[in-house]
């Protein structure tokens, strides 16, 4: 009887709890300009859009501007906008089997850091758009994604991107007198990322913030290995470099698939009739929302490798994201092959893949770093004097990523700085404790 | 002299040129419903209206309203966003060449029947607004197949803007509209419609046999039409036969036209039936 009593309590408690998770997976595509991951990734995106139980969020890294920034032609990357939010809603509408839901767009405000990035909201598709000046081939301009990454040493794979399938006018010269900078402005001037590291945390904020209650996360993005994916817009590798280092860093802990870009049209047509009309649908989207607004259509196919041969082909790759770091090659790796300007000044590239959360933190906080190879790390912990706290610290680690749980919670509130020191390397990291 | 010569030129570089440039090309698509010369005509209709330029005439010609009121209650928002997502594909099309345009819209007025037109570049779209998309009756008990049949002694479009007294009545008016587009001689004219006959397209919908046997009542008394005749629906039987890029357009053209009707609240036609004749088209040339 009390058994009885017991199951019908458990049943009724079971159906009346409405608390349940909202979405079981996530999936993130980054996107270096609007039409990207429709064009390379649509298929995948496709689908995903199609599950209501998965939560999809696109980051779409630069306004796609074309190096005209913000003036004179400040509506073209609107117009872009404009096609890459159709490709969503329609997208939406086409899996959601009826009307498409209210979308609606605002600024982040505080939400994923403290830069004010435009986030739209469509039903279980999330879009952030950071806007970032996109650096074109054909224009040799301050202020893009590729001269914020060279100027912190994870650019300089430049020489594999000219001349394969792109005539290239920038050169070397340009690429070291010019592309360097400490900071990329947004091309709305809506937000100023102060360096490289804080670009790379702002997006790895929103993907903390936009997978909470989820258990599963994938990672999409294009694929930075040019042995692979030859030829391929700097932005796009820049931004597959960024993917990259925030997935082998597994925080947050990602499955991470690297995509083929422009190259992808240099191999057979390998998806079938329906794959081709979900990415040809995205497509037209996307060109529609462009010609609408009176710029040039991106529905070519008069020429290989126009817009249109790569909705029939999607090529990807499981890279090195979390838990994966022995199975295939990591950025490490590429770094060492092609050796940046980071990496020939230190023996570490895990100078700015040091990383502390929660920050603001209560008492519990994890480091997660890359150690080049084995050796001693030390972890040490000063408040604002520069007064040794403690070090928690102080013992050998094996090569690749590590993880360090640290507790806090004796130290009083107020400001402190994280020293992360290896065999001649050190970073500090400032942080609050609450 | 020269005042002449000069003026000639400043004539040649004017708009009103470009109105009277020689049409040398000129492609007819008289279908019932909104979605039809992009499902099963789409590569055809894609080429001709992408041409781009004022040598290539295109004219489509809207039977019905889409409205899909069988005999029930209509509902304005559904036919208008299929009409909506019909333009929008004439603009994708229309807009791969040459820049974006301006659409302008008129009544044209045929055996003084109103019909609303709709101009963009090099195309003319006139939206008959007939009942239609149902297999019995449809809105107010009128259908093409019981006007046809002579099951009712009138029909009435939706928007109760014309009312066409039988059979006849709505060929004399297609007629003299297909007269009107073809007045300026053009050497090579061709009208896409689904083929009627019913061994090699079988299982149509009613309206649209009602509307290929009306386009071919309409071109009787008239010469140098060149025929298109499509399968439809029965495609779905038959082997792929398009290329990778093909399929692309076609899937483009169904994207664009449910773009409009979820945009607006109405059910997607993305369903597995639809896409699948991305990657068929089959029709016959017939020479009248």
């Amino acid at each position: 009887m009390k058994l009885k009593v017991f199951l019908f309590i458990y049943i009724l408690l079971s159906c009346i709890n409405p608390v349940r998770p909202q979405y079981h997976s996530a999936s993130f595509y980054m996107s270096a300009h609007p039409d990207d991951w429709q064009l390379f990734m649509g298929v995948n995106a496709f689908q995903d859009i199609a599950d209501s139980a998965n939560k999809v969020v696109i980051i779409y890294m630069t306004a796609g501007d074309k190096g005209f920034g913000d003036l004179p032609r400040d509506a073209y990357y609107l117009a872009r906008q404009n096609g890459a939010d159709r490709s969503v809603k329609f997208c939406v509408g086409a899996t959601g089997g009826h009307a498409v839901s209210t979308c609606d767009s605002i600024k982040t405000d505080g939400m994923v850091g403290t830069h004010n990035i435009l986030r739209s909201s469509c039903r279980n598709v999330v879009s952030y758009f950071l806007r970032l000046p996109d650096g074109c081939f054909e224009c040799c301009r301050c202020n893009t994604l590729s001269k914020l990454a060279y100027s912190y040493g994870y650019a300089n794979f430049f020489n594999d991107y000219k001349g394969v399938n792109f005539p290239v006018s920038l050169d070397t010269s340009c690429m070291l007198t010019q592309y360097l900078t400490s900071e990329l402005k947004a091309v709305d001037q809506s937000t100023i990322y102060c360096n490289y590291q804080d670009l790379v945390e702002t997006i790895r904020n929103i993907m903390i913030t936009e997978s909470q209650g989820v258990d599963s996360l994938t990672l999409h993005a294009p694929d930075y290995d040019p042995e692979i994916n030859p030829g391929d817009h700097p932005d796009h590798v820049q931004t597959g470099i960024i993917a990259g280092y925030i997935a082998e860093s597994g925080n947050p802990c990602m499955k991470l698939l690297l995509h083929q870009d422009y190259h992808s049209c240099s191999h057979p047509v390998n998806l079938n009739t329906e794959q081709i009309a979900m990415e040809a649908a995205l497509q037209s989207q996307v060109s529609f929302g462009i010609t609408n607004k009176g710029w040039d259509s991106e529905w070519d196919n008069e020429v290989r490798c126009g817009h249109v041969d790569w909705t029939s082909r999607n090529y990807f790759r499981e890279g090195p994201g979390c838990g994966l770091l022995s199975k295939s090659k990591s950025l490490k790796n590429l770094g060492k092959k092609y050796p940046s300007r980071l990496s020939e000044s230190t023996d570490l590239i895990n100078g700015e893949l040091v990383t502390l959360t929660p920050n603001p933190v209560a008492d519990i906080a994890t480091v997660s770093l890359y150690m080049a190879e084995k050796g001693l790390l030390q972890i040490r912990l000063s408040n604002e004097k520069g007064t040794l706290c403690m070090e928690p610290i102080h013992e050998t680690k094996n090569q690749g990523l590590n993880q360090v749980r640290l507790n806090v919670g004796s130290l009083k509130t107020g400001l402190y700085t994280l020293s992360v020191i290896t065999p001649g390397y050190t970073h500090n990291l400032k942080f609050s404790k609450l | 002299m020269k005042l002449i010569r000069t003026l000639l030129i400043l004539f040649c570089l004017s708009p009103a040129a470009k109105c009277l440039a020689q049409v040398t090309s000129l492609s007819f698509y008289i279908v019932s419903d909104q979605d039809q010369w992009q499902l099963f005509m789409g590569m055809n209709a894609f080429r001709d209206i992408n041409a781009g330029n004022n040598h290539n005439r295109v004219v489509l010609v809207y039977l019905t309203a889409g409205d899909e009121s069988c005999n029930g209650t209509l509902k304005p928002e559904y036919y208008l966003s299929r009409q909506e997502g019909a333009n929008n594909t004439v603009e994708f099309c229309a807009d791969k060449a040459g820049g974006h345009g301006t659409w302008d819209s008129a009544i044209a007025t045929f055996a003084g029947h109103n019909i609303l037109t709709y101009t963009y570049k090099n195309s003319v779209s006139y939206c008959f607004r007939l009942p239609g998309g149902c297999t019995g009756p449809g809105l107010w008990g009128q259908s093409l197949s019981m006007l046809h049949n002579s099951l009712i002694t009138g029909i009435e479009t939706v928007d109760s803007s014309a009312y066409y007294s039988g059979w006849a009545d709505l060929a004399n008016t297609l007629s003299l509209l297909l007269q009107s587009e073809t007045a300026a001689n053009v050497p090579e004219i061709l009208v896409n419609i689904a083929d009627t006959n019913q061994t090699l397209n079988p299982g149509d919908q009613p309206d649209h046999y009602q509307c290929s046997y009306l386009a071919l009542e309409a071109l009787k008394t008239l010469k140098g039409f060149n025929l298109n005749l499509f399968r439809e629906n029965n495609i779905a039987n038959l082997p792929p036969n398009h290329q990778s890029s093909e399929i692309a357009t076609k899937a483009a053209l169904l994207s664009i036209l449910d773009y409009a009707r979820t945009s607006n609240g109405q059910p997607t036609e993305w369903i597995p039936e639809k896409v699948n004749y991305t990657s068929r088209s089959y029709y016959r040339t017939l020479k009248l």
